[in-house]
């Protein structure tokens, strides 16, 4: 297990080598804290806030995940590094498991932004814990998700922009899926937004924990890894 | 021991490796070595249990590199042929990092020992990518290093290096061979007639010989060659040529208006006068004589290509 967090670290490292990390904190900031404000100023109402910034995030996070994901297998394909993990005595899973908590690390750092604004809103206003808390743990689960997602689409490629626009699609699917749903109806209506990540998301932002969303995001997640550590041992 | 046996590997039609089976004893330095795309870097992938075989098995000191990868890959340092590193991080950082994925305590001490070994403690501190070519090579090594491996799988270690860093790196690997075992690939015989116990050569995928390097630079690199250009040629030079001890073949190319001699002799035996004089005794004209060494690498491409054709 201890490996497990060393790759862990290592992946957290390699973020901020790169500008990207620092210009990603900046971007997700502003375009949040402006919505903030304005939800803020036309809502005013404390409780349905959070919410709404969370369903805007799920949004945002759409288009930005691909960009901290591609780079976690890919890139060490591309320069050979991949190796010196595989030559190492640590399991695929191991690898797969501490890469997916390194860019999890990464992707609860960018969300810690929002604690800014609930902690504003503690105190001026008084937002209903269970709520915000729903959209936390749906969030976490949400980004997770992307985040697995993202692992297969870059254990596939040697190029990172592959990787993302591979990740992009991924996402783009399972996002959409519910409202291809919507075209049919009966079993394949119920089949489509099973799949649907807004369906599972929607419940937690309106501030519903059912276990049955937390077995989906969980499901998915834990599928995704175990699939990117088979195609990581089957690399030639 | 180390025991290759029947390993086959296909990337998808082509036979990388072809049915190759050999082993080596503890505390061998083994070069392994083959023209380019011979199946070296294949092998030794296959060994370090990066890839796996198509069919056949590698036992580690009696671990199955494919059975029990964790076990077998914690007695194997393993540097790759084209040396990937993280190329971010400052040298003492990436050795941690390779010290704590191999699960390692003690780090401070063992990276060290072995910065010491191979030259590298005046840099700890920069980041990699800014390093020279063979200080990254070191880097490697020492990464390869790091928890004394009983197994050393070197994959062309010098390659890309210059004189003297080839000398270095050399050095660095001798004195490891007398505390673990190495396989080291190569396509330059000097370094193996330099450093090796014992030689395995594959050519295509399949094995050409194992051999110590003594045998096998007899066979290789005993030669040079003498070629000479005359005129009025008759086949009684040849055969006087041949009696001469240190001339091992000659060859006759062209017509008896303009012939070419090439005279193979050992490389440390000084024949020219000796072939002079048999040539003016029966009045061949000699138009132009000079000496061809041929290099080791052509010699080696001789006879793996004889060896394939046998």
């Amino acid at each position: 297990m201890r490996k497990v967090w060393w790759i862990a670290k290592k992946e957290l490292d390699l973020y901020f080598f790169s500008p990207i990390a620092y210009i990603m904190l900046f971007v997700l900031s502003l375009i949040s804290g402006y919505y903030f404000y304005i939800f803020v100023f036309q809502v005013k109402d404390a409780v349905v806030i959070m919410p709404y910034l969370f369903s805007l995030l799920a949004s945002i996070f759409l288009f930005i995940s691909p960009f901290y994901t591609m780079r976690l297998i890919s890139e060490e394909k591309k320069t050979g590094t991949i190796e010196v993990l595989l030559t190492s005595p640590i399991s695929e899973g191991e690898i797969v498991v501490g890469k997916f908590l390194g860019s999890f690390l990464f992707f609860s750092l960018l969300l810690s932004v929002t604690f800014l604004y609930l902690l504003v809103l503690m105190i001026w206003g008084s937002p209903d814990s269970g709520v915000i808390l729903a959209n936390y743990i749906g969030f976490f689960l949400l980004g997770a998700t992307f985040i697995s997602l993202g692992l297969v689409a870059s254990s596939l490629t040697k190029n990172q922009i592959i990787a993302a626009i591979l990740t992009f699609l991924f996402l783009l699917l399972f996002w959409l899926i519910g409202w291809i749903g919507s075209f049919f109806q009966g079993g394949l209506k119920i089949f489509f937004n099973y799949f649907s990540l807004i369906e599972h998301f929607t419940n937690f932002n309106r501030g519903i924990i059912d276990s049955t969303d937390l077995i989906f995001f969980l499901s998915v997640v834990i599928f995704n890894l175990f699939l990117t550590s088979k195609i990581l041992s089957h690399e030639e | 021991m180390i025991e290759v046996k029947n390993v086959t590997k296909y990337y998808s039609n082509l036979k990388a490796v072809n049915d190759l089976s050999f082993n080596i004893q503890k505390g061998e330095i083994v070069g392994f070595l083959g023209p380019n795309g011979a199946g070296k870097s294949t092998t030794l992938k296959i060994m370090s249990g990066l890839i796996r075989p198509s069919s056949g098995s590698v036992s580690i000191f009696g671990v199955d590199v494919f059975l029990n990868p964790i076990e077998a890959k914690a007695k194997i340092g393993y540097l790759s042929e084209k040396n990937p590193l993280y190329e971010d991080y400052s040298v003492e950082e990436y050795l941690k990092f390779i010290c704590r994925i191999k699960g390692l305590s003690a780090i401070k001490q063992k990276i060290q020992s072995v910065a010491n070994k191979v030259f590298i403690s005046n840099v700890m501190a920069k980041t990699i990518k800014t390093l020279s070519k063979g200080y990254k090579q070191r880097v490697g090594l020492a990464s390869a290093l790091l928890g004394n491996p009983e197994l050393l799988l070197l994959d062309e270690p010098t390659v890309g290096l210059d004189p003297n860093q080839i000398v270095d790196i050399r050095n660095v690997i001798k004195s490891l061979g007398e505390t673990s075992t190495i396989l080291l690939s190569t396509h330059i015989l000097q370094e193996v007639s330099a450093i090796c116990d014992k030689v395995i050569i594959i050519n295509e995928g399949n094995l050409i010989a194992i051999d110590e390097p003594e045998n096998l630079s007899r066979r290789l690199s005993g030669e040079n060659r003498l070629i000479l250009t005359v005129k009025n040629y008759n086949p009684d030079v040849a055969n006087s040529l041949k009696n001469i001890d240190a001339i091992s073949n000659v060859e006759v190319e062209g017509d008896q208006d303009l012939t070419k001699l090439i005279v193979f002799f050992q490389s440390e035996s000084e024949i020219q006068n000796e072939v002079l004089s048999i040539l003016l005794n029966r009045g061949v004209k000699i138009i132009e004589m000079k000496p061809d060494t041929l290099s080791l690498e052509t010699i080696f491409q001789k006879l793996t290509k004889g060896q394939d054709n046998a």
